[in-house]
């Protein structure tokens, strides 16, 4: 019963620390360099995604006795756009200004790698329960991951946190005065810039657990496409040596 | 004349406009996973480039007339991502297979890569950004079909060259880093993303150089030929 | 059939479609719950629009749709109980997109605010058009006056297309409020229609009939007895640009139709400001003084070029 509970809960704790999705299995890059220039922007596409991941595991998992491997990859695609769409729609009605804040990254979330990636490696083969767990653990990884990088760009950028939303009006709380801030923050490069910093801190903090890991950017047709060089380089390699 | 020479110059300044103003990986972060992942060697970065420009186009020139013809007029636009991302995903199969059967040399060098941009955003983005940007009843009413539908394509081309040119300046840093001694924490991914940010440095400076250039270059056509062109 | 077949081919298609199926429908129902929501949301984003530029009025309740304006370019108007105004107007900016603007006058022609969606120009250059500080030099000025860019009253530098479209837009809602609120005359931009060759020369010499001898250097005639009309061409930029002259027994031009509908910048050749111009005129050295349109000079030139051709066909008659 214990081993039970424990290895439920090592399931959650899985997506936000052992493979949090963004920073140790590098996936979902795209929306980790865009949405973060506020935290009110991050918080809702972190609560978006997590939304589409839970529902679209419940549903795969459902399903994955049912679904043929051969059109797996289809279906699988149809769930995930549909719970997307319902998000857009919702977002649209009920939160006009996070909408357009979030823009074309909010239907991307259908080609988010975590969520199919979580429904090949997952959702297909656990219970409903698992994968539950499975979404709202790497959900809160990812929202955690983003929520700091947008609270690092959006202080140094503009000297305020949050905003949008808390504050008076929504001004946020004012951290820094405004002679000081650094609007390149906000700007494409110190995305790059401040994602590079935090892999860094993390690939920091895993050599003091002497639990280092070799990264490598995560999708699965990536790592093909990896293999498929180093083999054309082995050979190459052999080539050369004959 | 005149409205020949403003077709032209407009579709030169989209070009323009997406290859460096609105480089679709560096600017926009679309396509940071290829970027990241297959930019170390060259040979890969402009196959895969060569393969996201030709999946661009061909995604967009089939997602553009549908989204008009049939989304559009049926009042489905909510059916967008559903059916765009199905397109491209059944786009993408069909073009592996075709290229397996009838052009196998081509499948040699970027069927491999063909699957990875099936899930990728700068594909999905792209038709949905040119629908944006061009579709839509009132533009098309104001530009016609045929011309919102160059335009487009145009559009697509040219975010595939921005990507291509991303994809192959950044597999040239990548190779001096190689080269370097960063940091311990900051070998591999990190330094590369350090990389990244100053290579994207790079491209902001390109911003308003197509509002302002182009437009004294079209302005100097009209006085100098007495034209009208119009961007 | 077999399982094999089941299993293969036609259960993959079957759990597809119904997945499909089951998807679309539940995306139906969302919309049909989110849809009207959503255009509520835009609609209350427009009157909000309109209060922000109407600092005297109170709620949207408060305002009154006003239908019967013909201002081209005009896509909205609002009216209050005191004699306050809005309107809405839209010209395209840079690179096709078009630029919302909302301009609120108050009961004596002051423009009291301005509202810009310049979302669709470039992020950073044509989206300062937007500006509250920008748009700050437009509250107060006399909205009876139409405004001009750099007189007075500045674009934003380096993006000409963008601000271009902002004057543009401006001066519509101030031609709009002229025309509703003043009672001037609409400015209504129609395109001038020329008439046909057959009118024309039914127009310029009532039952004239063709001349069987051509003048060398025309390409056809007409008399009616008193008034001679001779017609030829030039070459313009597009192509030949064919123009008709009526000339009295003096040999003076009573009348010139032009036919520049091929020029794609020229087209002002055939208004009535430039072929007035050639009336009363008697030889080439005349002719060839008239000024050119401005913007059109190749036009204008192989416009004075054909006359000169049926002035001297004239004489020579």
């Amino acid at each position: 019963m214990a081993n039970e509970k424990a290895s439920k809960m090592s399931i959650l704790t899985n997506g936000i620390i052992k493979e949090n999705p963004v920073l140790r299995l590098v996936l979902g890059t795209c929306s980790t360099l865009a949405v973060t220039t506020a935290v009110s922007s991050a918080l809702g596409m972190g609560v978006a995604f997590t939304f589409v991941l839970i529902c679209s595991n419940v549903m795969i998992a459902l399903l994955r006795n049912v679904i043929p491997a051969k059109v797996h990859l289809p279906c699988y695609i149809v769930i995930i756009a549909g719970f997307v769409t319902i998000v857009q729609l919702l977002m649209q009605a009920y939160f006009q200004p996070l909408y357009t804040a979030l823009g074309v990254f909010l239907p991307l979330i259908v080609v988010n790698c975590i969520i199919l990636g979580r429904a090949e490696m997952f959702a297909c083969k656990n219970t409903v329960g698992d994968s539950i767990l499975d979404g709202v653990g790497m959900g809160i990884g990812y929202t955690l991951c983003l929520l700091l990088m947008a609270t690092i760009r959006e202080i140094l950028g503009t000297g305020v946190w949050g905003a949008g939303l808390v504050g008076a009006e929504g001004a946020g709380i004012r951290l820094l005065p405004e002679g000081i801030t650094m609007s390149i923050m906000t700007q494409p490069p110190a995305g790059f810039f401040w994602f590079g910093v935090l892999m860094a801190g993390c690939i920091w903090l895993e050599r003091k657990l002497n639990a280092p890991i070799e990264r490598k950017v995560g999708c699965q047709p990536l790592k093909d496409i990896q293999e498929a060089e180093e083999a054309s380089e082995a050979d190459k390699q052999k080539g050369e040596d004959a | 004349m005149s409205s020949f020479l403003s077709g032209a110059l407009q579709l030169f300044v989209i070009i323009f406009n997406m290859i460096l103003v609105n480089n679709y990986v560096l600017v926009k972060f679309y396509g940071i996973c290829p970027f990241l992942g297959v930019s170390k060697k060259l040979d890969s970065a402009v196959g895969m480039s060569w393969a996201v420009v030709f999946v661009m186009v061909l995604a967009t020139a089939v997602t553009f007339p549908i989204q008009y013809f049939i989304l559009d007029q049926f009042d489905l636009g909510y059916l967008q991502t559903i059916v765009f991302i199905l397109v491209i995903a059944v786009l993408v199969q069909f073009i592996e297979i075709f290229l397996k059967k009838y052009m196998i040399s081509l499948y040699d060098s970027l069927g491999v890569y063909l699957p990875l941009i099936t899930t990728n955003c700068c594909v999905l983005a792209v038709t949905i950004l040119v629908v944006t940007d061009y579709g839509g009843a009132v533009n098309i009413a104001a530009t016609g079909f045929g011309w919102a539908y160059a335009m487009s394509i145009v559009c697509a081309f040219g975010s595939g060259l921005g990507f291509m040119l991303a994809m192959v300046m950044f597999s040239g840093v990548r190779k001096r880093i190689e080269n370097c001694q960063p940091p311990k924490v900051f070998e591999g991914l990190p330094i590369t993303l350090i990389a990244a940010a100053i290579t994207s440095l790079c491209f902001s400076g390109f911003g308003g150089m197509v509002e302002g250039m182009m437009g004294s270059f079209a302005n100097v056509l009209n006085t100098a030929f007495n034209l009208s062109i119009v961007l | 059939m077999n399982k094999k077949t089941w299993n293969d081919i036609v259960k993959p298609i079957v759990v597809l479609s119904v997945i499909s199926l089951v998807v679309s429908a539940l995306l139906a129902v969302t919309n049909r719950y989110t849809a009207p929501v959503i255009a509520a949301n835009e609609k209350a984003a427009t009157l909000a629009a309109y209060l922000q530029v109407m600092p005297g009025v109170a709620d949207a309740s408060a305002l009154e749709t006003v239908e019967d304006y013909q201002t081209t370019n005009i896509t909205g108007a609002v009216k209050s109980a005191d004699g306050a105004y809005a309107f809405k107007a839209e010209e395209k900016g840079f690179d096709g997109g078009i630029v919302k603007v909302i301009v609120g006058f108050d009961a004596g022609g002051t423009v009291t605010g301005i509202y810009v969606d310049a979302s669709t120009q470039t992020a950073g250059i044509g989206s300062h058009v937007a500006d509250e500080d920008y748009l700050d030099q437009f509250s107060g000025i006399d909205g009876t006056q139409n405004v001009e860019m750099n007189n007075g009253l500045d674009g934003v530098t380096g993006a000409t297309y963008s601000s271009k479209a902002l004057f543009a837009a401006v001066n519509d809602c101030i031609n709009c409020y002229k025309e509703v609120a003043l009672g001037a005359a609409a400015t209504i931009v129609e395109e001038y229609v020329n008439p046909t060759k057959e009118e024309a020369v039914a127009a310029m010499a009532p039952g004239a009939a063709a001349l069987e001898t051509v003048p060398e250097g025309c390409t056809e005639a007409y008399s009616n007895g008193d008034i001679t009309v001779l017609g030829a061409s030039s070459m313009g930029v597009h192509g030949q640009v064919p123009v008709l002259v009526a000339f009295d027994s003096t040999g003076a031009i009573t009348q010139v139709w032009v036919d520049a509908s091929g020029e794609e910048m020229g087209k002002g050749c055939m208004e009535p400001a430039f072929t007035g111009e050639f009336v009363g005129l008697t030889d080439t050295a005349s002719v060839d003084g008239v000024d050119a349109v401005s913007g059109s000079t190749y036009t204008s030139d192989a416009v004075k070029k054909a006359v000169d051709a049926c002035v001297a066909g004239f004489a020579a008659m």
